[in-house]
C-alpha cells in the first residue's frame, strides 16, 4: 500500500479508541474525517458571516452614488467588493459545502475514513493559512485596486492557495466516492447527497486549476510590473465568470443534492426516482462546466453573445426543474413534518430555481440580436432588455448564493445531532431560515432590477446608472444585511449545537441512508464492521420487507421490523 | 426455506479470496492529472490567443531580439520521450519483481528528468530574456516554470516510489504506486509537449 494511502484510524480498532477531538492537540494533529468536517464547517460558517458583513457595507456604500461615504476611493470600493465576492464563495460557501462532503461521505457509503486521510488535513489547514493571508493582504492594500503591489501579489498567491487547497480537498472527497464505498455500495446506490458532492468535487476540480492559472498570470504581470496602479482595478475579473451563470451552479449541485435528502427523511418517503435525479445532478453539472473555457475574464470580459453559453444558461433551467420536479413526489405523497431542517432544503430549491429563471432574463438581447442577425424580422436592437454589463448577474449571483446558505442551513440542522450529537434549535432555525430566503430574494431582485435601470456592472468607477438606482441598491443592501443575520443565526445556533449539552439520540429522524447506522457522532472509524448494503436506502430495507407497497419510516415501524427480523432469524 | 440453491456452495478447503483493494492511489493521481492538464491547457490556451491578437496586428510578439533557439527544445522532448519508455520499464521491472532492472530504470527517469530541467536552465540563458522584457515573456516564464515544477513533483514521486520499492512496499501483487507515478510522470512529458508547440515550435 502506497504510503499516502495509509489511513491512521483503520489501523486502530474502531471502538478500542477515541480520536482525540477536544483538546487543542487533538484539533490539530488529527486526520479524523469528522474532527477535519467540523473545522471546515466551522470556518467556513465564521468566513460566511464576515464575507457577509463585508458585502453589506459595500453594498450601503454602493447605495448612495453622489459619492462614497465609507471608503476613500473607487479603489478602497473595488477592494472591499471584490473581498466580500472572494471569501463569500471561497472563504464561505464552498468550505462549509467541503466541511459537509468531508463529514458526510465516508459515512454515507460505509467507509471507515476519508482517501488520504493527512491529505484532507492538509488540506483543511493550507486553505485556513491561505485565507488569513487573503484577509492581510486586503487590510495591507491589496487585492484588486490595491495600491501597494508586493501585497496585489500576496492576494494572487493566497487566492490561488485557497482554490489550490479547495481542489486538493475536493480531489480527495472524489476519490473517497469513487475508491472507498462499502461491500453492495454501487455507484448508482450512493445517496443522493453523496453523488451530488461527487459530481461537485469532479467539476470543481476540473475548473478551479482554471482559476488557478490565470492567477499565475497575475502574479507574474503585477510582479513584473505590467499591471499599473490605475489597471488594478481590473484583476477584479478573476473571479468573475466563477461568480455568473452557469459556472456559479456548480455550488447548486449539493444545494439540490441535499435538498433531495432532506426532504426524503423529513416527509417519511424516499426519493423513488433516484436514478433520474442523478442524472439530473449530473447534468446540472455538466451544463455549469463548460463556460470556464470562454476567457480569462480579468483581461476579456466574458461575453454573453457566445451561443453556447446561451444555450447552457437556458438548457440549466432543466435539470433543476427534474430535481425539484422529483422530489416534490416525496412532499405529496408522504408526511411532511416542518423542520427548519425541512423548509431550508424546500426554500433553498425555490430560491436557487428562482435565480436560474431570473438569468434567462439575460439571455433576452443576445438571442434577440442573433434572430435579427440570421433572419430580420426588424426588431428594435435599441429598444431590448440591455442586462448584460449590467449589475444584473449580481443578483442571479445573490439568489444562487442565497440559495447556497440556504441549503447549508437545512443541512447543518438535518445532520447536527450526526455532527455534534446534539440539535439546533429549532424556533431559531426557522427564523434562520426565513431571513435567509427573504434577504437572498430582496438583494437578487434589487440587484436585477438595478440593472434594468441600467447600472453597469462593478467595479465602483463606473457607478451609474438611472433615478431608482439608488433604492434598488438600498434593497439589495438590505436584503445582504437580513442574509447576514440569518446565516449569523444559524451560527450561533450551530456553536450552542457543538458546545452545549444534551443527547439526542442516534438518529432523531429515522433517516434511510447509512450514515444513521451509526452512532451519533460516530466512534472513531465510523462502523463497529463494514456495512453491507443492497439498495440507496439501506435503513428503509427492513420496512420494505414487510410492506413493499409503501414505506413508512417511522420509529413504529422500525420496531416493528426489528420484532419480524429477530423472530425471522429465530 | 428450501434445499435447492441456485449456487454450489464453495468448498471449505478453498482458501477465501483475498479483499479488493481500493486503488485510491491511481484514482487519486488520475483525478491530479485531470486537474493538471486542464490548469495548465488553460495556460496554454490564453497564450495562444494573446499572441494570436498581437500577430493579428502585425506586430512580432517576442520581444525585439529574442531568438528561442530550436536544438535544446527538440532534445528535451526526445529525453523526456526516453523518460517514458524507461519509466514503462519500471513498472514493467516491478511487476516482474524485477528489482534490479526496476532501479535502473527509476534511476534513469529521474536523470532524464533532471537533464530535462538543466537544458531548461541552459536554453533560458541563450534567450536572453528576462521576465520583465515584456508581457509576453512574463507568460513564457509563467509557463515554463510551472513545466518545471510539475517535472520536480513527477521526479519526486518517482523517487519516493523507487525508495518503497527498495523497502519492498511494492512488488508484483501490489505495483499501484509504481503506476501511478508512471500515469503521473506521462502527464508531466505531455505538459511538456504542450509547450513545446506552443512556446517553442510556435515562438
Amino acid at each position: 500500500m502506497a504510503l499516502t494511502e495509509t489511513r491512521p484510524e483503520t489501523d486502530a480498532s474502531p471502538t478500542a479508541q477515541e480520536a482525540p477531538t477536544t483538546t487543542l492537540d487533538g484539533l490539530l494533529g488529527s486526520a479524523d474525517h469528522k474532527t477535519i468536517g467540523r473545522l471546515w464547517i466551522g470556518s467556513g460558517l465564521l468566513m460566511l458571516v464576515v464575507s457577509l458583513v463585508v458585502s453589506v457595507v459595500a453594498g450601503f456604500e454602493a447605495a448612495d452614488l453622489g459619492g462614497f461615504a465609507i471608503v476613500a476611493d473607487a479603489n478602497e470600493f473595488t477592494q472591499l467588493w471584490s473581498f466580500g465576492r472572494e471569501l463569500l464563495l471561497l472563504g464561505g460557501i464552498v468550505p462549509i459545502l467541503v466541511g459537509l462532503a468531508t463529514y458526510l461521505v465516508p459515512l454515507q457509503i460505509g467507509a471507515p475514513a476519508m482517501a488520504f486521510a493527512r491529505g484532507a488535513a492538509g488540506a483543511f489547514w493550507t486553505w485556513f493559512l491561505a485565507t488569513d493571508l487573503l484577509i492581510a493582504s486586503y487590510l495591507l492594500n491589496g487585492g484588486p485596486g490595491g495600491g501597494r503591489a508586493d501585497f496585489v501579489v500576496l492576494w494572487a498567491v493566497a487566492l490561488g492557495a485557497m482554490a489550490g487547497a479547495i481542489s486538493w480537498a475536493l480531489l480527495i472527497i472524489a476519490t473517497t466516492v469513487l475508491g472507498a464505498r462499502t461491500s453492495g455500495m454501487t455507484l448508482e446506490r450512493v445517496p443522493l447527497t453523496t453523488w451530488s458532492f461527487f459530481v461537485f468535487s469532479l467539476i470543481g476540480l476540473l475548473s478551479l486549476p482554471i482559476v488557478m492559472a490565470e492567477l499565475v498570470l497575475v502574479y507574474v504581470r503585477v510582479r513584473h510590473g505590467f499591471v499599473p496602479i490605475d489597471a488594478r482595478q481590473g484583476l477584479i475579473g478573476v473571479m468573475t465568470p466563477s461568480n455568473l451563470p452557469p459556472p456559479l451552479y456548480w455550488v447548486g449541485v449539493p444545494v439540490l443534492g441535499m435538498a433531495a435528502d432532506v426532504i426524503a427523511v423529513h416527509t417519511g418517503r424516499p426519493i423513488k426516482a433516484h436514478k433520474s435525479v442523478m442524472v439530473a445532478l449530473g447534468l446540472l453539472g455538466i451544463l455549469s462546466y463548460g463556460s470556464h473555457f470562454f476567457g480569462f475574464a480579468s483581461v476579456r470580459p466574458l461575453v454573453f453573445d457566445n451561443g453556447l453559453l446561451v444555450v447552457t444558461i437556458a438548457a440549466a433551467l432543466l435539470p433543476i426543474l427534474g430535481v425539484l420536479a422529483l422530489t416534490g413526489d416525496s412532499i405529496r405523497k408522504g408526511t411532511p413534518k416542518l423542520t427548519a431542517a425541512l423548509a431550508g432544503a424546500l426554500l433553498s430549491g425555490v430560491v436557487f430555481l428562482l435565480g436560474a429563471a431570473t438569468a434567462i432574463l439575460g439571455l433576452i438581447e443576445p438571442v434577440a440580436v442573433f434572430l435579427e442577425r440570421e433572419t430580420p424580422i426588424g426588431v428594435d436592437l435599441n429598444r431590448l432588455l440591455i442586462l448584460n454589463g449590467t449589475v444584473f448577474h449580481d443578483g442571479v449571483r445573490g439568489l444562487v448564493l442565497g440559495s447556497a446558505v440556504l441549503a447549508i442551513i437545512g443541512a447543518l440542522h438535518h445532520w447536527a445531532p450526526k455532527i455534534w450529537g446534539r440539535r439546533m434549535a429549532e424556533p431559531i432555525g426557522f427564523l434562520s431560515v426565513l431571513a435567509a430566503a427573504g434577504g437572498s430574494v430582496l438583494w437578487g431582485f434589487g440587484a436585477v432590477l438595478a440593472g434594468i435601470d441600467d447600472q453597469p456592472a462593478y467595479p465602483a468607477a463606473t457607478l451609474g446608472g438611472g433615478d431608482a438606482v439608488e433604492f434598488f441598491n438600498l434593497l439589495a443592501a438590505i436584503g445582504m444585511a437580513v442574509l447576514t443575520v440569518g446565516a449569523g443565526l444559524a451560527a450561533l445556533s450551530a456553536a450552542q449545537a457543538a458546545f452545549g449539552r444534551g443527547d439526542q439520540g442516534d438518529d432523531p429522524w429515522t433517516g434511510a441512508t447509512l450514515e444513521w447506522a451509526t452512532s451519533s457522532p460516530p466512534s472513531f472509524g465510523n462502523f463497529d464492521k463494514p456495512p453491507t448494503v443492497r439498495s440507496a436506502t439501506p435503513l428503509a430495507d427492513t420496512i420494505d420487507a414487510i410492506d413493499e407497497s409503501e414505506v413508512i419510516l417511522d420509529d413504529a415501524a422500525r420496531a416493528e421490523a426489528a420484532d419480524a427480523s429477530a423472530e425471522g432469524s429465530q | 426455506m428450501t434445499d435447492i440453491s441456485p449456487y454450489e456452495p464453495i468448498p471449505v478447503d478453498v482458501a477465501a479470496r483475498p479483499p479488493v483493494r481500493p486503488r485510491l492511489l491511481l484514482i487519486g493521481t488520475a483525478l491530479a492529472c485531470a486537474a493538471t492538464i486542464v490548469g495548465y491547457m488553460g495556460l496554454v490556451g490564453y497564450y495562444a490567443s494573446r499572441r494570436a491578437e498581437v500577430v493579428a496586428t502585425g506586430e512580432p510578439w517576442l520581444p525585439e531580439g529574442v531568438t528561442i533557439p530550436l536544438t535544446q527544445p527538440n532534445f528535451m522532448l526526445l529525453t523526456l520521450s526516453f523518460s517514458v519508455v524507461s519509466m514503462l520499464w519500471a513498472v514493467s521491472a516491478v511487476r516482474a519483481d524485477d528489482k534490479a532492472n526496476a532501479y535502473i530504470a527509476f534511476g534513469l527517469t529521474i536523470v532524464f528528468g533532471f537533464a530535462q530541467i538543466v537544458q531548461t536552465a541552459y536554453l533560458l540563458s541563450l534567450m536572453e530574456m528576462p521576465a520583465s522584457a515584456g508581457e509576453q515573456a512574463a507568460m513564457i516564464y509563467a509557463l515554463i516554470g510551472l513545466q518545471l515544477v510539475l517535472t520536480g513533483l513527477g521526479m519526486g514521486y518517482i523517487a519516493v516510489t523507487a525508495l518503497r520499492t527498495l523497502g519492498g512496499g511494492y512488488s508484483a501483487k501490489d505495483y499501484e504506486g509504481v503506476l501511478s507515478a508512471a500515469i503521473f510522470w506521462i502527464m508531466t512529458v505531455g505538459v511538456y509537449m504542450a509547450l513545446w508547440y506552443a512556446v517553442y515550435i510556435t515562438k
